[in-house]
């Protein structure tokens, strides 16, 4: 099996002086292709943070990485040393290699667009696919994660939505791009119980079905 | 569009109360009050509209990005915009048209410099708080660009308080240009304007009092009706009321 991300002695820091303030202190994983890790640990104890660090996202929250290597496997077989790479590059292993979802699917979707209109989006920034293709392929990303009478839901905002709803609408939008690693940052938290096992059952049937390549 | 020439004079019939032939009466050079007050209107609309058009503009984009980058180049933008909103309105116009010299450009300008804190403001302060918000990130996790995050996940999220506050800086625009006009700063005669027509019925009041009555009625529709757009606005575009309704 290919290995897909190799995280060794991860340390992430905040504020002015992040080697001072640290949140993560030598966190190591690795991940196979194909294969669910599940990170497990008490609330603050850096389940987060070390999940925005695989694709640099915590930088935007005042985050820098001050130790260690994360080592990530791209789609066309080169291995990405996270830490150090620039922007530009990053902005494409976000669109292509690293899919998330977040904990709370009401505050990750956007208020004023449609699901669909957010949906097509994923696929045009990721894909390039406009117009009808990229409706097309909407379509059959909500078929895939389960949503009744897709073609009428294109049209909803989401707060027309349930969040069990929102939170696949949010599943539909990281596999837009056909990632080769999804991370999904407690995406149960905020949905009851009987929604939370319809996501994770969800879930690992997309893993099946995509093995996530 | 006017039922008499604005600026022509009816010698023989100044100072006319209003009738069949001068609807809204003439004034003290016999010039139809009617027709002055339509283009008094249009002048006024167009200086009002002009400045709050700058001002949204200069407004948004300072605020938007002084939100977004944050730290030294939030404190120095925000410090200017504390700087020009220490000033009373009208007071910081009068100090721009004195330096630059009176006209129907440098209102608008005075105005829209006046106005650009007020939006800078009103961006500023939602788009801290939109811009910690999970969909931002979620965007970022699609490789978007900052440019594209700014305008089609911030800047649409702002258009609901953003129209609204047009609507109120309309309403101040068009009195602060009909004040600027009445100190004779704004609008040169002969040209009319709301405020030049109630500065020149001033000494008339009390033989002629229908030249001070319609544009002082003009002005105060004209506030209340923007006024009263942006309550409505306010209430179709705050998706919180939508729902109630529901």
């Amino acid at each position: 099996m290919t290995r897909l991300l190799s995280v060794k002695d991860l340390r992430v820091g905040f504020g002015r002086d992040p080697k001072a303030n640290e949140v993560v202190k030598g966190v190591s994983f690795d991940l196979d292709a194909g294969e669910t890790v599940a990170i497990v640990g008490e609330s603050g104890s850096g389940k987060s943070v070390t999940a925005l660090s695989i694709n640099r996202l915590v930088d935007f929250g005042g985050g820098r990485i001050t130790g260690g290597s994360i080592a990530l496997t791209r789609s066309d077989g080169s291995v990405l040393d996270v830490g150090p790479a620039e922007e530009r590059v990053l902005r494409s292993v976000r669109g292509h290699d690293v899919g998330m979802i977040f904990q709370e699917p009401m505050t990750s979707l956007n208020p004023v667009h449609t699901v669909g209109a957010q949906i097509e989006e994923a696929f045009r920034l990721s894909k390039g696919l406009t117009g009808s293709q990229a409706r097309a392929a909407t379509l059959d990303v909500l078929q895939r994660v389960r949503i009744p009478d897709a073609q009428s839901r294109l049209g909803y905002y989401p707060h027309q939505l349930s969040g069990g709803m929102r939170q696949r609408i949010m599943i539909a939008m990281a596999l837009a791009a056909s990632p080769r690693l999804l991370i999904a940052d407690e995406p149960t938290t905020a949905l009851d119980v009987t929604v939370q096992a319809q996501i994770m059952a969800l879930l690992a049937k997309l893993r099946a079905e995509t093995a996530w390549r | 569009m006017t039922p008499h020439d604005p600026l022509k004079l009816f010698a023989i019939d100044r100072l006319k109360g209003p009738n069949g032939t001068y609807w809204f009466g003439t004034d003290l050079l016999g010039r139809d009050a009617f027709s002055r007050l339509i283009i008094g209107i249009r002048q006024s609309m167009i200086i009002a509209f002009a400045a709050v058009g700058i001002a949204t503009l200069a407004g948004t984009i300072i605020g938007l990005l002084s939100a977004w980058w944050g730290g030294i180049w939030d404190g120095i933008f925000m410090r200017i915009m504390d700087v020009l909103l220490a000033f009373p309105a009208i007071l910081l116009a009068l100090l721009i048209i004195a330096i630059v010299g009176p006209g129907t450009m440098t209102s608008v300008a005075a105005i829209a410099i006046v106005y650009t804190p007020i939006f800078a403001r009103v961006v500023r302060g939602p788009a801290l708080s939109l811009k910690q918000r999970d969909f931002v990130d979620a965007a970022r996790t699609f490789g978007s660009s900052q440019g594209f995050i700014l305008s089609r996940h911030l800047l649409l999220n702002l258009v609901a308080p953003l129209a609204v506050q047009v609507t109120l800086a309309l309403a101040w625009a068009l009195l602060t240009e009909a004040g600027l006009s009445f100190l004779g700063l704004g609008t040169q005669p002969p040209t009319p304007s709301l405020g030049l027509m109630l500065a020149e019925s001033r000494n008339l009041m009390q033989h002629a009092p229908w030249l001070m009555i319609f544009p002082a009625l003009t002005i105060m529709l004209g506030i209340l009706g923007f006024n009263l757009t942006g309550d409505a606005l306010r209430d179709i575009l705050d998706p919180r009321t939508q729902r109630r309704e529901a």
